[in-house]
Parts: structure tokens; sequence; C-alpha cells
């Protein structure tokens, strides 16, 4: 609620407000916003519900440093990032 | 940090969960509130972190994703007590620490002077101290404008001063007035003449008539220039005669034991001082004296010097001794008589060579110095003009 609340503020279009938003830093830190759950975890793979699709991350040292009110932030060395339908 | 700080406050769990999905634990803990952070994937475990709340109801979701939670340690404020609750002593002496920093953080730890050139330190810290900028004091109670103000008007050498409070640290910033430049008057008629005598070496005339030559002897007193110009027709005027002339000058004195006082020192006392923000503590007694010295030697910081030393008194009385010394004594004083004599004609004069002979005296060691300097020997000497009113 408090995401779309703050998209409409945004004025972000009606069009991506179900859209998840991935912010990555390097090959280090990814931020997901509109992460709905986990899909798969192991030791190098992560792969998330974002919606209509899943993000799949693939990498080493990888922890979840939170994940709280649809809000993932991951944190690792990346090797590979895809969606999957 | 700020979430660091409040978990460690609020306290947190570390655990290791095993056996099961770890994928539906995770999202089985979000959808019941229980927050966890840090989480991570190791040989098939999953650690990660929850707060005291959350590790709680954490059981019921474990068991609901078939896995086995165990918890491997227990972080934060009220633990740490609880670990260390036997050793109260630590407690007290950090609290006691704590309080002793705190108040002595409202005193005055150390007084600097920056931007002095001539001025001394000590006569500024002094002339400070007297309106109460001084080490010990608490912070609070010091008027810096007041009393840079007032070292101002006392000291008038000062163009301008600033106390500086920086903490417990007094930088105290002073600048220098510049004198003005004295006022060459070349108004004057005048002549310059030896002021000693010698033998030219050269001249170099600025204004007037050059009236000796390099290589020619002079007696104090002589014309070197000319102020007074003749002109073709037979006239003269006066003006402002100038120049160097430099001259090979003889310097001879005597010296002798009988030119220094002798003193001998009696009631000779040294103390120590302990110094303690401002306090000073002496540890033993001294009378009133009639020489009186200390030696400061305090604690130092990388920047600052700290309010903790030592100050070491020295304090003498002395009297006049007339005994006869031992000739290596005598010897000592006259050579030391001649340094101090070597300096002060150093100061305007290039020495070429000296030497320095022993003369047998009946009474006493005698010395005899003498050097050849060159130096500076052109002395103005102003022209007296009568005016007259009749021109004819």
């Amino acid at each position: 609620m408090a995401r779309k609340k703050k998209e409409r503020k945004l004025q972000i279009p009606e069009l991506y407000l179900n859209e998840a938003k991935i912010e990555m830093l390097g090959n280090r830190e990814i931020i997901i916003d509109g992460c709905i759950g986990v899909i798969e975890y192991d030791e190098n793979t992560i792969k998330l519900n974002i919606g209509d699709l899943a993000l799949c991350l693939v990498g080493t040292d990888m922890v979840i440093e939170s994940f709280d009110s649809g809000v993932a932030i991951i944190r690792g060395r990346f090797a590979e990032i895809s969606f999957v339908s | 940090m700020i979430i660091q700080f409040l978990r460690y406050l609020f306290g947190y769990i570390n655990f290791r969960a095993f056996g099961g999905f770890a994928d539906r634990f995770i999202n089985l803990c979000t959808k019941e509130g229980i927050p966890l952070w840090n989480v991570k994937h190791i040989n098939g475990n999953i650690t990660a972190s929850t707060t005291v709340g959350g590790y709680l109801s954490i059981r019921p979701v474990a068991r609901k994703s078939g896995m086995r939670v165990i918890s491997t340690d227990k972080i934060g404020l009220k633990y740490f007590l609880k670990k260390h609750k036997s050793r109260v002593g630590i407690l007290i002496g950090v609290i006691i620490l704590s309080v002793i920093i705190a108040i002595l953080s409202q005193f005055v730890w150390s007084v600097s002077v920056v931007g002095n050139t001539t001025l001394d330190d000590d006569l500024l810290l002094s002339a400070f101290e007297k309106y109460g900028v001084k080490v010990g004091v608490p912070v609070s109670s010091i008027d810096n404008d007041e009393a840079a103000t007032l070292v101002m008007s006392d000291i008038e050498k000062l163009s301008w001063a600033s106390v500086n409070i920086k903490g417990s640290v007094i930088v105290i910033e002073v600048r220098e007035k510049t004198d003005a430049p004295e006022i060459y008057d070349a108004s004057k008629p005048t002549n310059v003449v030896a002021g000693e005598d010698g033998v030219i070496l050269s001249v170099d005339v600025l204004y007037g008539n050059e009236e000796i030559k390099p290589g020619s002897a002079v007696t104090k007193g002589d014309l070197l220039i000319s102020g007074v110009i003749t002109h073709k027709d037979g006239g003269e005027k006066t003006i402002h005669a100038d120049g160097y002339v430099k001259a090979l000058v003889k310097k001879q004195k005597n010296f002798s034991s009988s030119d220094i006082s002798l003193y001998k020192i009696n009631n000779e006392k040294i103390r120590k001082v302990i110094f303690f923000f401002g306090i000073k503590i002496p540890l033993g007694f001294m009378g009133e004296s009639e020489f009186f010295t200390e030696h400061k030697s305090f604690a130092q910081s990388e920047k600052n010097l700290l309010p903790l030393g030592i100050i070491t008194q020295y304090s003498a009385d002395f009297s006049e001794e007339k005994t006869v010394v031992d000739v290596t004594t005598e010897e000592k004083i006259a050579l030391f008589s001649n340094a101090l004599y070597v300096r002060e004609i150093l100061e305007y004069s290039e020495v070429r060579n000296s030497s320095v002979k022993k003369v047998e005296n009946q009474n006493e060691m005698q010395y005899s110095f003498s050097a050849q300097c060159e130096q500076e020997i052109g002395v103005l000497q102003e022209i007296y003009v009568e005016k007259t009113d009749d021109i004819q």
C-alpha cells in the first residue's frame, strides 16, 4: 500500500505500478522493491518471485541482507541475472 | 549504523536452520512478520539473525517448512550485562571514568599562543592568566573577548588578539604591531666623518664630494665625504652628504678576572612541584630567595600539552665573592669576557684576524685581545649654517 501511494505521488504511469523495481550496485548488491517471495534458495542460486516474472540470481557469497515489506536486499558476487516467466 | 546499534540495544539471536525447504521458511517468516537479516546458505544449512520476539515465534514456521532451528548466539546489551553480571567492578569503573572525563572536559586543558614574533610566549601567557585564561579553570568562566581586549590594552605591542576556545583547548592568536619606519631626514646639510681610526678600504659616495681615497689612514673625526659643494662661479651650497666608507680598524682590549664580579651561591634549593589542572602540589619546602627559576615539563599529546606535568624549581642566594680564585678559573673568566667582546664586535663588523695574548701582571692574570676588523666608519655630522637676511 505504502509503495503504491509513493508511486502515485511520483506520478508513475499506471502501466508500471505492478512491476518490481530493481536497483543494482555493480555486481555486489541488488535491491528489489516488489519482491513477493523466494521461489528457490541454495548456495549459488536465489530465485525470487517478482510478480509475473521470476528473477534468478546466480553467484557466490550470496546473503539475503534483509527481506521485509516486499523489499529484498541481496549482497554477493553475482555472475548471472536472468528473468524467468 | 543506527540500525545495528538498535539491534544491539534490544538484542538479537543468530540461528541455524537445517533440513526442509529454505525458500518456504523465508517466505513464511516474511508472512508472519518475523524479521530476518544476514540470511546465508552454507552447506545446506541456513544461518540468519532475528529479533528476540521473532525467534520466540519462529518454531511453528520452521515446523511448517520442515526445518529445525537451533540458536547459535545471543547478541545484545542485555546478554552482555547478564554475562558480565559478576564483574560489577568493570561496570563501575567505566561509569566512574565516563563521569571523570565528562567533568574534566569542562575545564581548560591547555593554553597556547600563536602568531607572536618578538613577544615571548611566557609573557603573553602570564598576561592572559591575569584575566582568567589559564589551565584548570572552567571553560564557561572564560570571557574570551574581554580577556583579549584587556591584554591588548596592557601590552602595547599587540595590535590584535583573540582567544579561541576549541573544547578544552585554548589557542590564543595574536598579531604584533609593526613599528613605523624611521624617517630619514635628508633636508639637513651634513658631512660624513670618520667614527673611528683606521685605513680606508672603500668609499661609495651617494651624495657629496669624496674627500678621501682608499688606502688613506684616517683618525676619528676626519672628513670623509663633504656636504659642501663648490660651484664653478665660486659659490657654495650645502647638501646632505651620505655614503658608505669601509675601513680596516684595529680593536684592542685587555681583560682580567676582575672585570667580572664573582658570586658565591648560598642556600641552593631544588624542589619538584606536581602540576595537575592548574593545581600545583609542591613536594618540599622552599623559602624566599634572591634568585628563582623554574623548568616546566608537561605530558604531551600529538598536538597539545596536557595539564599534567612536573615543575622543577630552583632557588638560591648569592653573595659577592672577593676571594682569590685559582689560575684556571681566572683564565676561564678572562676568556669568557673576551668572547663576550668578540660577540659585540661581530654585530657591526667583520673580523679579519684576531689574537689573544697573556699579559703577566703582579696581582692578576690579564689577557690582551687584538683584532683587525672591516667596518663601516662613516658617521653623519650636521653642518651648522647661519642664515643671514642680507643678500648683496
